[in-house]
């Protein structure tokens, strides 16, 4: 049971690290010399292994350690990455993600998934070549002599193994003692020499209990390279270790040079001393970098070429690399740091937590009226200091729980990716506004639709680069992801600059199903909201991507389920913009309390734009019309009293609301505005779900039971009923008696 | 004599020279080489000793020599050898038998 929990605890890790490798590895296809990104890459495939290993899942390990080892030659600079390796990479990794699965599940690999894991690993030891050379089943001999069929394969002279160690500031206080490190090398063979090196920093400023110690040491021993590797295993992730074999070639003391913070220079001083390379060899290296002969497989690897020799030559001055070195050294720690700041919570501790803030709002509210009827001062104004503190950990309760879009976003990268060179266009992403904050279930329930919108405006938005030509475009299309912020909703838009919605054919389409009545008159939005209809498409061809005609319904479905509002806008021959309004949170509102007879109803704060006094004139007019003139602009209004079907008639007065949504304005009136409040959403029964106009209920402070008004959907039907609104009290006479 | 002795002081250390001591070793060494012109310091009697201890002693002397103090080590037990030993760096420790 405790075990099952654990498994399943690796494969939310999984998951989480898989992304990160994705994200990277894109990022890696522009950037490919950025060792931040290969140290990620490099850290989720690792940790993997590791996890994987502890769990006995030996697939898992098998697999991703002849993975880990290619990374491991990319990180210390063996091999430069390139698009070809990061595209086996991107599949690598998704096959990672099924061998983990089945893992998990505890199931036995397919003949078909060894079949596709013996193919990615080919591709992958076709494109690194001989440079994976550690760990795979490839006997180091054969390796050797595939070396020195290259140039500037010049082997060194020397006998021993050459381990070069930097270890981490942090080794100490982890428990990494370097002397252990010592002690288990010294059993393995003979240290013939160990030459320490200590940071040039001013010994004042350092302290004994960060490490700063190199190691730079000779080993004579008959292990082989897995054994001296078993050595590091607890601190390859946060130390830089090399590993040279006897006789290793000068490309690999060069690689090794080039990796080391130290100067150059002083390195390969030190080298000489302890006899890892004769001074013959030491010129050999120098001649060899300002040649640059030693060129692996990638042709682009000038810019990485070490300038030793001319370092030599201007003695005293710091190389470009070191500094670079250092520089991705800091950030690497700095990443390890900020890593280490977040801690992972169950979600529903959290869900618990925001609960019971909720409950203790409500209290709050409760409290707050018997202290003003008991007229106490004292009582009252120290309420009032409990209420804004209430309100502030409610407020930080629930950003707890807010993460930011980007992480949902940047999964449409590698979509975009596939997808582009699937249909064979050129499709770049856009991506604005990734830092937006939204609930963490909000952000777990648009993915789907965002996905199909993504793959839509590919497929079907987005037209093929001879007709983008022909239309005078540039040959990439362009799909943007937009995310912002606008009263109290978050708004997530998906824009291509494609050939736009063609009216006339959807209309036609439309009509042919049935869906509208022929001569029906329709505003261009209305024909283009007809795409959401269900079984609707103008796919004259079915493709593997889309066209099947399910899809845009549903992403309206799930949108509207999550309280969300789906609005599109097109313009032909520029482009589509699919607009997703939602909810930040699920969970607490501000909200504005107004009074119909004796009910009691809650109207999101975030959507209340202003509140007009409802003169005697007005009133009768409005009676007649359902609509206003206010400041001369036409306001649709909503009798609430009618719309809930209550009894009785207002004392006299009546206020209306003006509510704003989606660019709508419309006019509740109510009798009585009882002012701000903050309040939980409690979701409302079952049997409660079809209810227009509700979107939840909540316990005011006196016991009483207040409705929560869905906003958008009164808005909508007020703009839909448009000027000529049936009697709203027949309309929904039997919604509102379940709810009296 | 007297001078010499008021400028040359023999440091000692006992017991543990380890990751929980070291920070305050490093400050004794560090506070008595901006007095002194000569310093021994004696590690016969240090029991423990770990890569912690033998940081805060390489800066101790490499502040010494920056400043130009003489900082020895006169007498070591065997675990201090041991670490000196592996880390390659035996002959900081046979330098005082040589004075």
């Amino acid at each position: 049971m405790n075990l099952d929990s654990a498994q399943q605890g690796y494969l939310a890790e999984c998951n989480e690290l898989l992304v990160e490798m994705e994200s990277a590895l894109l990022q890696l296809e522009d950037d490919p010399k950025n060792s931040e990104l290969i140290n990620a890459v490099f850290r989720a495939a690792h940790t993997i292994k590791g996890t994987g290993g502890v769990f006995g899942f030996d697939d898992v390990v098998e697999f991703t350690h002849v993975v880990e080892n290619a990374l491991d030659t990319i990180r210390s600079g063996d091999l430069i990455i390139n698009s070809e390796l990061v595209a086996v990479f991107l599949s690598l990794r998704d096959q990672m993600e099924i061998v983990v699965e089945h893992a998990v599940n505890g199931e036995t690999l397919s003949s078909e998934v060894k079949r596709q894991n013996d193919d990615l690993l080919a591709a992958l030891l076709a494109l690194t070549g001989g440079e994976v050379d550690e760990g795979t089943q490839k006997d180091e001999s054969e390796v050797n002599n595939k070396d020195e069929s290259e140039e500037a394969g010049a082997c060194t002279s020397n006998d021993n193994w050459h381990l070069s160690i930097r270890f981490s500031k942090d080794a100490l206080r982890d428990g990494m003692d370097p002397l252990s490190i010592l002690r288990y090398l010294a059993g393995m063979g003979d240290l013939k020499q160990v030459v320490t090196i200590f940071s040039e920093d001013d010994s004042e400023e350092l302290s004994p209990i960060d490490c700063h110690i190199g190691l730079e040491i000779e080993l004579l021993s008959d292990e082989d390279k897995e054994a001296i590797e078993s050595a590091f295993e607890f601190i390859k992730d946060d130390c830089l270790v090399h590993i040279l074999p006897p006789r290793a070639k000068i490309k690999h003391y060069i690689n090794m040079i080039n990796a080391l913070p130290e100067e150059d220079k002083r390195i390969g001083e030190i080298l000489v001393s302890c006899g890892a390379l004769t001074k013959a060899e030491l010129e050999g290296v120098i001649d060899a970098q300002t040649e640059s002969s030693f060129t692996p497989v990638d042709g682009d690897v000038k810019t990485n070429s070490l300038k030793l020799g001319e370092l030599v030559e201007e003695n005293g001055m710091v190389p470009k690399e070191v500094v670079e070195a250092a520089a991705a050294k800091q950030q690497r720690v700095r990443s390890l740091n900020s890593s280490a700041k977040t801690i992972r919570v169950d979600s529903e501790k959290l869900d618990a937590l925001v609960n019971l803030v909720g409950e203790m709002v409500i209290a709050g509210a409760g409290t707050d009226l018997i202290a003003r009827r008991l007229g106490d001062d004292s009582l009252v104004e120290s309420m009032s200091v409990m209420s804004r503190l209430v309100e502030e950990i409610r407020d930080s309760a629930l950003r707890l729980r807010m993460v930011q879009i980007g992480e949902t976003f940047n999964r449409f990268n590698r979509v975009v990716r596939d997808v582009s060179s699937e249909l064979g266009k050129d499709i770049r992403l856009e991506i604005v506004g990734a830092e937006t904050e939204l609930d963490k279930t909000v952000v777990e329930k648009i993915g789907d639709p965002l996905m199909h919108l993504v793959r839509n405006a590919m497929d079907h938005g987005i037209e093929s680069a001879q007709d983008r030509a022909a239309a005078g475009k540039a040959e990439y299309g362009s799909l943007k992801l937009n995310a912002y912020h606008d009263s109290g909703s978050i708004v997530i838009e998906v824009e291509d600059d494609g050939a736009g919605l063609r009216r006339d054919v959807i209309l036609a389409k439309a009509e042919e199903k049935g869906i509208v009545s022929s001569g029906q008159v329709l505003t261009d939005q209305e024909i283009y909201r007809l795409i959401f209809e269900p079984g609707f498409s103008t796919a004259t061809e079915v493709t593997n991507l889309s066209g099947r005609g399910v899809g845009m319904d549903v992403v309206k479905r799930n949108i509207e389920a999550l309280r969300g509002l789906v609005d599109i806008e097109s313009e032909a021959g520029v482009g589509t913009k699919i607009i997703i309004r939602m909810p930040l949170t699920l969970a607490i509102i501000d909200g504005f309390l107004v009074g119909v007879g004796h009910s009691s109803y809650v109207i999101p704060l975030d959507m209340v734009f202003e509140c007009v006094e409802l003169s005697d004139a007005e009133r009768q007019q409005a009676r007649k019309q359902n609509y206003i003139n206010l400041r001369d602009e036409v306001l649709p209004l909503m009798r609430l009293r009618e719309n809930f079907n209550i009894n009785g008639e207002s004392n006299g007065r009546e206020n209306i609301v003006v509510v704003q949504c989606g660019g709508i304005k419309a006019g509740l009136i109510v009798d009585e505005l009882r002012g701000e409040f903050q309040t939980v959403i409690k979701p409302l029964g079952r049997i409660f779900q079809g209810l227009k106009g509700i979107s939840g209920s909540t316990i005011l402070g006196s016991g009483e039971v207040a409705v929560i008004l869905d906003v958008p959907g009164l808005v909508k039907q007020v703009a839909d009923a448009g000027g000529h609104l049936p009697s709203a009290g027949g309309v929904n006479k039997n919604e509102s008696n379940i709810v009296h | 004599m007297n001078e010499i002795n008021n400028d040359r002081e023999v440091m000692s250390f006992e017991g543990d020279m380890t990751i929980y001591t070291a920070e305050s070793i490093k400050q004794d060494l560090f506070s008595e080489i901006s007095k002194k012109k000569h310093i021994d310091v004696d590690l016969s009697d240090v029991s423990e000793f770990d890569t912690a201890g033998f940081q805060a002693l390489i800066f101790g002397k490499k502040y010494a020599s920056d400043s130009g103090i003489e900082l020895r080590i006169c007498g070591a037990s065997e675990a201090v050898s041991e670490v000196f030993q592996l880390y390659g760096m035996s002959d900081v420790l046979e330098s005082h038998h040589e004075s």
